[in-house]
């Protein structure tokens, strides 16, 4: 799992060091910056789940233990 | 079904404050205009709206450079592109005895629409018209629309992002608040399920200070320009990151020793004014000026608080993200008192 969450923010982070920083606001500045809302509320969402999914396995984790 | 009536709360709110963010339009606006700089004489420039219904409205579109509180020099609308496009064309006199203008544009259905400083005026270039025109300057009402987010410079739709962002921190501290608590009780009372408590209080409490600062971040690069700031309160915030996950750190290394939980409470304690006193104290005492609004020695949010349709949606997504969280905390907690009976 932390492996995984390590791979993810490390690609982010080379897809930040790539992209042109024109092309990115070019593509995040469109009319009101409505996209930059759907980033953050994104995040949000992603975070809820990777949560979920690390609780699924505490779970998990407990049945197994149990027989 | 009846005890989980809060539960059911908190995702209601959650979905209606998430629903809202989207759907409410914002105030009509001037986003840019493709020229920052006039020459005296005849110029046109052209006009980039938000909302502003340039093409349903245009026989009532007007607008003029405001110079100061009484003079204004008029605009004539030259093309109506679409409703947030238009080109309009402006006489410059000579003899200005202001050199940056402000842009005021209006309609019936939009009022008035402001970008402030929108042109600079050269005065050694261009041919001045014979005779000086000036109109008053004057401030016309649209329709009234209810339920309109504020329209801000540079922030534009992002500001929804208040209802998503300041939720996650305000989330945190009533978890911090209630670790606080379990580890104050902890002490007094040396059961163990209050340590467990103040545990997963704070875990939670991890997870929504992190959220905080991914999605802070993301605004910042949009609004400011970049993913990170030296500012007071986002450092406070990332040192206050770090505090919590020592948390965690000092808890596992004190694994075998008997009073682990006692010292990993009383470093709790001290961990909860500490950041307390990073993000809520010393971004207000730093007195250089800050990007993040809420400091200056103002209370947050001074500047949106006044908007009562931007509270309408606020409001309520901070109540669902606080019993979200609390939820999420519940659940941690019964998690690890299972897994504490078992072992």
């Amino acid at each position: 799992m932390n492996r995984i969450v390590i791979l993810i923010l490390l690609l982010l982070f080379t897809l930040h060091c790539q992209a042109q920083d024109g092309a990115l606001e070019e593509y995040f500045f469109e009319s009101g910056k409505i996209k930059v809302v759907i980033a953050v509320a994104v995040s949000i969402a992603i975070g809820m789940f990777a949560y979920l999914f690390r609780l699924d396995k505490k779970i998990k984790d407990l049945e197994n233990n149990k027989k | 079904m009846a005890k989980n009536w809060w539960k059911i709360a908190g995702a209601i709110l959650v979905i209606y404050a998430t629903a809202f963010s989207f759907l409410r339009p914002l105030e009509p606006g001037i986003i840019q205009t493709d020229k920052t700089e006039l020459v005296l004489g005849q110029n046109t420039f052209s006009v980039t709206g938000y909302n502003s219904h340039f093409v349903d409205y245009s026989s009532s579109l007007k607008g003029f450079l405001r110079v100061d509180s009484v003079r204004a020099i008029p605009i004539t609308v030259l093309e109506i592109k679409d409703n947030v496009h238009a080109e309009f064309s402006v006489n410059i006199p000579a003899n200005l005895d202001r050199t940056v203008l402000d842009l005021f544009l209006s309609n019936d259905r939009t009022g008035s629409m402001f970008l402030p400083s929108a042109f600079r005026i050269d005065q050694s270039k261009g041919n001045p018209a014979a005779s000086a025109e000036y109109t008053n300057v004057a401030f016309s009402s649209g329709e009234e629309i209810p339920f309109e987010f504020p329209f801000q410079l540079r922030i534009f739709d992002t500001i929804r992002n208040l209802n998503f962002h300041v939720p996650m921190w305000f989330t945190m501290f009533v978890l911090m608040g209630l670790s606080l608590w379990y580890s104050i009780r902890y002490l007094n009372s040396d059961k163990i399920e209050y340590d467990l408590k103040a545990a997963s209080s704070a875990k939670v409490a991890l997870i929504f200070c992190s959220l905080g600062l991914i999605t802070g971040s993301i605004w910042a690069r949009f609004a400011w320009g970049d993913w990170w700031t030296t500012d007071a309160k986002l450092n406070g915030a990332a040192v206050s990151f770090l505090l919590l996950a020592a948390y965690f750190i000092l808890r596992k290394s004190a694994e075998d020793k008997p009073n682990k939980g006692k010292i990993a409470a009383v470093y709790n304690i001290l961990s909860f004014f500490m950041t307390m006193a990073l993000i809520m104290v010393l971004p207000r005492l730093t007195g250089a000026a800050s990007l993040h609004p809420g400091e200056d020695g103002n209370p947050a949010f001074s500047s949106y608080d006044l908007d009562s349709n931007l509270r309408m949606v606020f409001y309520p997504a901070c109540a669902g993200w606080i019993i979200t969280g609390i939820w999420i905390y519940n659940l941690h907690y019964r998690i690890s008192n299972l897994k504490n009976t078992r072992s």
